[in-house]
């Protein structure tokens, strides 16, 4: 039997002024340590979803039908109190704009001591160790200047570092990485991907990595959902939707790829290598 | 191959910003050159002083040694009249990475695309107009849409429009800064396979870029830049199937793929820890 | 644009309002009762069929003075801002362009004007330059240019800055070019925003240094006057300064309607002001035509 740690089935988010649906039909599964890929460009509902999941949709959009399943917990029967105890300690999320995030006037250290000791009601030296090892965590050079820092004397890349360390200190679930690395060098963005799959096996956990970029998706995902237009055109693990791409979109992406990326070096040099040895 | 022959020849210039004290120096010996019929790819991430080397070609910025020129002429060095005269004749031209930005609100796109031509002058009303049409038709913008305004075309029609302006002054150089990360995947093809037309035209282009994944695939060579130093050039294939320098290694390592990434983490990490130091 | 003005309501109310003040402003001396400078009746009477608003202390008619006063304070008031204008606009925009010196000796004029005292000021330029009606509306229009320095030049700055004044340089476009055809576009409108308000400020101002009896000299008539007497004899007639202060009012709020309806018509977000409003009101055509079909239903 398959651990489902969050399940959506046919949902349908609604916006409530003009009543045209903004995501319809969309079911998915997440399952407990594997890492789910949501791919799809601006306008194509992944952010709706993802903010219905988390219970964050703004007040114009509406969950209008369909279900969510965390932990097995429909989320249409959770109250305040229920989402803000599942926030952070069964679903984390980090985002494009990790500066936003963040308190410019609040030295990075205190904001993530103030989540442990309101959420797991750590004291003021055990919020500060326990700190001190996330940052460790997700490969923060040096843990104590960082804690002494204000945000804005940090890179973007060192940002998201800190935001993944406050999604990750409560020990969630499920991580959710909404275009989290989009606004990155793509050096960084590597390293940030390299420490996402490193928590997934260090800590047990499931991650759902959203993108406008397929590659981003294919190289990190097990599994992958190809959206447009609030719909799902594709689904499958990622190997069979990138083998054998059955919808013309995802076969647009794939083919963007191979004739103007860089796969169009390595797919030829990989059958190159492929005829040498047969 | 001698520079005088290169449409665009980039000699070790050096630049600095600021006064005395505060006086950094951002390029460092850059060259390059681009050829007729050739898309070069410059490719450097944040802080690498790639839009820098854009704004010297165009004598936005003064370079302190070294040497620029376009079709064997010097462009650097120049009074403000001569360097008028020069942009007047069009040979480069620059194409913006978001066009809602470096079109005017408050002008129609047509207006906009004609602007190179009336800045020019020489040209009669109707003489402009049918140049307009003419290249907007050229670029693929209908001409239905030469009334209306930046803000009511989408991202790809505005990115045409962007070209269409650029190619009016019958330009021998384009230099193209990011010009379709702000589009969806079906309009960023289009607009490449534009460029590549182009390209067979004779157009030499620099495509200038953070991400070198999003050019390697049209560019002919490549030039990777890092804190205002070229740290490897040459045939696209060569900089990314056997690169050398290993900032390009790490470039090449993350830049996400299809087909799985051509460096494992721990390789990546041991180039990263070997840049470090 | 005036076509555009009128399509908004605030324009509309601006100009009817408008169109008053300058009626009242060419035909008040014309449709006076009586002659305004001359004892007509009993002084500080109150409003009669006689005299609708009464008489002053001198026994002067009211309603005639203030008619009769409405073309200085009016033309007083527009000649304030259009001085302002010139003196603060042009500057404004050639700070940009220049050079240092002149950049920074127009900031540090500006910073001066701004600092000192209205009244003040005003009361030493009459003193420099004579007691008169042109040389206390000098004195205004000159302390109001800071705002129309401040307006043009933050405007200039913020398109000099963007990418298409960039693409137009690199096209070789000369200064005269940016600024003709790129920068006074975007300027002017916050520019006539500045003007409406002026013109009510002005009046405003003009009507308190008449108040102090500086600039216009006692027999000739303006709301200011007018005001100022019957504030000296509130005691008395109670409900006087009523009217001059409503008429000051009226055109504060005119000159300021005025400002709102050319903000909201210009440029990008009024021309998609205009096409929403063109949308919602087709949209509503189409549906009161259903409405009307016998059961037809709102989509």
């Amino acid at each position: 039997m398959s651990d489902s740690v969050l399940t959506v089935r046919d949902l349908e988010v609604t916006h409530a002024v003009t009543g045209q649906s903004v995501v319809r039909q969309v079911s998915f599964e997440v399952v407990r340590g594997r890492v789910l890929g949501i791919v799809g460009e601006s306008g194509s509902g992944k952010t709706v979803t993802v903010r219905a999941v988390l219970g964050i949709l703004p007040d114009i959009l509406e969950v209008t039908g369909g279900a969510i399943e965390v932990l097995g917990r429909p989320t249409s029967e959770f109250t305040k109190k229920d989402w803000i105890a599942c926030r952070g300690s069964v679903i984390g999320a980090v985002f494009q704009d990790p500066g936003s995030y963040l308190n410019p006037s609040i030295r990075l250290g205190k904001q993530v001591e103030e989540v442990l000791r309101v959420k797991k009601g750590l004291s003021r030296a055990e919020a500060r160790a326990e700190t001190l090892r996330l940052f460790r965590a997700v490969h923060l050079r040096n843990p104590e200047l960082v804690h002494q820092q204000y945000a804005h004397e940090l890179s973007g890349g060192m940002l998201q570092r800190v935001l993944i360390a406050i999604a990750i200190s409560l020990g969630p679930d499920i991580l959710i990485a909404d275009e989290a690395t989009t606004a990155l060098d793509v050096t960084v963005q590597a390293e940030i991907l390299d420490l996402l799959v490193e928590l997934k096996e260090a800590e047990g956990l499931s991650l759902v990595v959203i993108s406008h970029d397929l590659a981003v998706v294919a190289q990190l995902c097990d599994d992958v959902v190809v959206m447009r237009d609030g719909e799902i055109v594709e689904a499958g693990p990622a190997r069979a939707v990138l083998r054998h791409p059955q919808h013309e979109y995802t076969r647009l992406l794939i083919s963007e790829h191979e004739r103007f990326g860089l796969d169009r070096y390595f797919e030829q040099d990989a059958s190159l290598q492929r005829k040498a040895a047969s | 191959m001698s520079a005088r022959s290169s449409l665009l020849a980039v000699e070790a210039i050096d630049v600095h910003y600021g006064h005395r004290r505060s006086r950094t120096q951002v390029l460092d010996r850059v060259s390059l050159h681009v050829e007729p019929g050739e898309i070069v790819g410059l490719i450097g991430e944040s802080g690498s002083g790639k839009t820098t080397v854009a704004r010297a070609i165009l004598g936005l910025v003064g370079v302190s040694s070294g040497g620029i020129s376009v079709d064997g002429e010097p462009v650097t060095a120049r009074s403000r009249a001569q360097q008028r005269r020069l942009r007047r004749r069009g040979v480069v031209q620059y194409v913006f990475q978001d066009p809602l930005r470096s079109l005017d609100g408050d002008w129609t796109v047509g207006d906009s695309i004609a602007e190179p031509l009336r800045i020019r002058g020489g040209l009669s009303r109707a003489e402009v107009t049918e140049r307009v049409r003419a290249y907007a038709e050229r670029s693929k913008v209908a001409l239905e849409l030469l009334e209306r305004y930046p803000a009511e075309l989408s991202g790809g029609q505005r990115q045409r429009v962007a070209i269409a302006r650029a190619l009016i002054t019958e330009p021998r150089l384009l230099l193209l800064d990011e010009p379709v990360s702000a589009l969806d995947a079906a309009t960023r093809v289009r607009i490449i396979e534009a460029l590549t037309e182009l390209r067979a035209e004779g157009i030499g282009m620099l495509y200038i870029s953070h991400d070198l994944g999003s050019v390697a695939g049209v560019s002919d060579r490549t030039v990777v830049l890092r804190q205002g130093r070229v740290v490897e050039s040459g045939p696209t294939r060569q900089v990314v199937t056997a690169p050398e320098h290993p900032y390009t290694r790490l470039l090449v390592g993350s830049a996400p793929l299809l087909s799985g990434q051509s460096l494992t983490r721990e390789e990546r990490d041991e180039l990263r820890a070997a840049l470090a130091g | 644009m005036l076509r555009n003005i009128l399509r908004l309501r605030t324009g509309r109310w601006a100009v009817g309002l408008l169109a008053f003040l300058l009626l009242l402003g060419l035909f008040g001396g014309t449709l006076a009762p009586y002659e305004p400078n001359q004892t007509v009746g009993d002084s500080l009477l109150g409003p009669s069929a006689e005299h609708w608003l009464g008489t002053d202390y001198l026994g002067r008619d009211v309603l005639s003075r203030i008619l009769a006063g409405s073309a200085l304070s009016l033309s007083g008031a527009l000649f304030v801002a259009l001085l302002a204008f010139l003196f603060g606009a042009i500057p404004g925009v050639l700070s940009v362009y220049l050079g240092r010196t002149f950049e920074w000796v127009s900031l540090r004029v500006t910073d001066t004007l701004i600092a000192l005292p209205f009244l003040v000021f005003a009361v030493a330029m009459t003193a420099l330059l004579g007691n008169g009606v042109v040389q206390a509306l000098f004195a205004v229009g000159i302390l109001l240019a800071p705002v129309f320095y401040r307006v043009a030049r933050t405007a200039t700055l913020g398109v000099e800055g963007s990418q298409y004044v960039e693409a137009a340089v690199l096209a070789g476009a000369s200064t005269r070019w940016v600024v003709s055809k790129h920068v006074l576009v975007k300027v002017l409108p916050p520019l006539a925003i500045a003007f409406a308000t002026t013109v009510g400020t002005g009046l405003a101002v003009i009507a308190s240094l008449t108040f102090l009896s500086i600039g216009v000299s006692p027999p000739t008539a303006t709301w200011g006057g007018v005001l100022a007497t019957d504030l000296q004899f509130i005691a008395v007639r109670p409900s006087a300064p009523f009217v001059p202060v409503a008429l000051i009012l009226i055109s504060v709020l005119a000159c300021n309607l005025l400002a709102d309806a050319v903000r909201d018509v210009t440029g990008e977000s009024g021309r998609q002001l205009l096409a929403r409003k063109a949308a919602s009101s087709s949209r509503r055509r189409a549906r009161t035509a259903t409405a009307n079909i016998p059961g037809g239903t709102h989509v």
